[in-house]
């Protein structure tokens, strides 16, 4: 796979990371290593195997639909860097 | 050029579990901002979502209730965005393998009956909440996250749909199941059922679909009938100027009632979909399926051709009836109890549909109970009162609570079917209206019924009608 300027960029913004041209050059050089490496997959013959859908084997434990309490809301928005009448706020989102 | 719309529709539907899909914080709407919160679904790290078994349960019912086939193993996934209520950065859905494909409902419209494909359903959880309060100095988003990890299903239909009004018949259809399950509150003001459409219009004989736009979030029946009209007409004109659909996603405006280009849609692997880590493979056994399946309630269309047949009451009389649970309920109630179920079939349908419209109340808030109701019919069929006094009858019952024959008896509204009092009322309309006993004795015989009305008038709507038709029939024919 070829790694070019304009993906890692497009990574970049889809992850809303910013960082200057110098890094990335070694970003591209750094995606192709590890591309490259995962792409040794392929080699694998693979045919007539379902696909894995999880890493993990087993099956989901599932739970009782019971209400526990939360948090206070104070604690909700303790860690909040802005906040207002009991809501988080954020620059606006619409114009 | 004539063109054929191709609407297909993604029901979000709000499951009324009593926790949130991945945590145990209540799902209760209205409640303070954030006091619905906790690590889970407040996204911080190092926590672990834990499937309600609730959820997946009225999820496998819905599948069941749209002919869906159940995958006995299915997954979840991380699709990833940014955007302020969804604190996480992903919202865990159902991506390669939903819990339900492959299904199909029946929707009637026009009095013609048609089957809609529903390609798949699958479990997701709702986002927050975010506020963009007006005319504020401060330029904020407001974001509350009760809503967080609330349980939803989204049902996605094949584009089969080719018309506004077949779109709300098959919403309406979704919604009447979602409700007879008891697995969705249904309040589409509060946001219970939202609904997403994707729209393109296919010039006669063209082989293949046209581009198709899509219109997001979408909350009453009014505007997603409105939103469908308005751009199957714009993606006409579009095309007949020569032009060509861009495909995106519009907004509708619910003020002016026009939908307008939001940003062209993101290509989907921007969403970078991936395998859930945090939660393993869901799997439902045979024993659990058979579970719910042998407790799935009677469903909508079963209960109509039910009542039909059971009541013997008309099919238009059966699906208006069946239209809402609490109706039905409402209705069999009535009908078990009194002797005349055609006759509760159509009071149910007029007069208690009436007063339940004009006042803006449920079935369930109705203040004359089956079994009042019930009473009152029963009364008529007896022979107590006549239809007219009925209808007096039922309004005091609204009024004052109190039983219909208790009514009648402080009232006076006994029908009169003594022979002697109706031939003196008889009497006196005939000598009133002397010009008209002409016309009918010159052979004018449809004014007889302009004779028993002023009977019934007289009588206080009193008179046995068919006894008054007969006696002024005998007076005036000789």
């Amino acid at each position: 796979m070829q790694i070019e300027n304009a993906l890692v960029k497009k990574v970049a913004a889809l992850a809303r990371l910013e960082f200057s041209d110098d890094s990335l050059a070694s970003f591209v050089t750094e995606f192709a290593k590890i591309i490259s490496y995962i792409e040794k997959i392929n080699e694998l013959p693979l045919e007539g195997l379902s696909p894995l859908s999880h890493p993990v084997e087993g099956v989901q434990m599932l739970r009782e639909d019971k209400v526990k309490g939360s948090l206070s809301i104070s604690d909700a928005l303790s860690n909040a860097p802005s906040k207002r009448d009991g809501f988080f706020t954020v620059p606006r989102v619409l114009e | 050029m004539n063109y054929t719309p191709v609407v297909g529709l993604e029901i979000h539907a709000q499951l009324a579990t009593e926790s949130k899909l991945f945590c145990s914080c209540s799902t209760e709407f209205g409640a303070p901002p954030n006091s619905n919160t906790c690590p889970i679904c407040l996204g911080m790290p190092g926590v672990l979502p834990v499937v309600n078994k609730k959820a997946v349960k009225y999820a496998i019912m819905m599948a069941l209730a749209t002919n869906c086939r159940i995958n006995r193993r299915s997954g979840f996934s991380r699709k990833n965005y940014f955007y302020p209520d969804l604190p996480k950065g992903y919202q865990i859905t159902q991506y390669e393998v939903p819990i339900a494909e492959d299904g199909y409902i029946e929707i009637e419209t026009d009095g013609k009956r048609k089957r809609v494909g529903i390609t798949r359903i699958h479990l997701e959880e709702d986002a927050g909440k975010s506020l963009h309060p007006e005319g504020k100095a401060e330029e904020v988003t407001s974001v509350d996250f009760n809503r967080c990890g609330v349980p939803l299903i989204e049902i996605v239909s094949e584009p089969e749909i080719s018309s506004p009004k077949e779109a709300v018949a098959y919403a309406n259809k979704i919604k009447q199941l979602l409700e007879y399950l008891g697995i969705c509150r249904g309040v589409l003001a509060e946001g219970n059922i939202r609904f997403d459409i994707n729209v393109s219009v296919m010039p006669e004989g063209a082989g293949s679909l046209g581009v198709r736009t899509e219109i997001k979030n979408l909350n009453s029946f009014h505007s997603l009938a409105k939103a469908i009209e308005y751009e199957i007409e714009r993606q006409i004109k579009v095309l007949d100027n020569g032009g060509r659909v861009v495909h995106e996603t519009r907004l509708w405006d619910e003020k002016k009632l026009i939908t307008r280009s939001m940003r062209t849609k993101e290509e989907i692997s921007d969403y970078r979909y991936f395998p859930e880590p945090d939660l393993l493979t869901l799997v439902v056994t045979d024993k659990w399926l058979d579970e719910i399946s042998s407790t799935l309630p009677e469903l909508p269309d079963a209960r109509c051709s039910r009542i039909e047949k059971q009541y013997g009451i008309p099919h238009y009389n059966a699906s208006v009836l069946t239209s809402t649970k609490p109706l039905a309920d409402y209705f069999e109630q009535v009908a078990k109890l009194c002797k005349n179920s055609v006759r509760a079939s159509n009071w149910v349908i007029t007069e208690v549909m009436k007063v339940i419209n004009e006042r803006k109340i449920t079935v369930d808030e109705f203040s004359v109970r089956g079994k009042a109701l019930a009473e009152l019919l029963d009364l008529i069929d007896d022979g107590v009162i006549s239809q007219t006094a009925a209808k007096e009858v039922f309004s005091a019952m609204l009024e004052t609570g109190k039983s219909a024959a208790r009514i009648v008896e402080e009232k006076g509204l006994f029908r009169v079917s003594d022979e002697q009092a109706i031939r003196e009322i008889v009497d006196k309309v005939i000598a009133e209206h002397p010009k008209e006993v002409k016309r009918y004795q010159g052979g004018k015989k449809q004014i007889l019924g302009f004779f028993i009305g002023q009977v019934m008038k007289l009588s206080g709507g009193k008179a046995d009608p068919k006894v008054a038709q007969r006696i002024l029939q005998e007076v005036l024919d000789n």
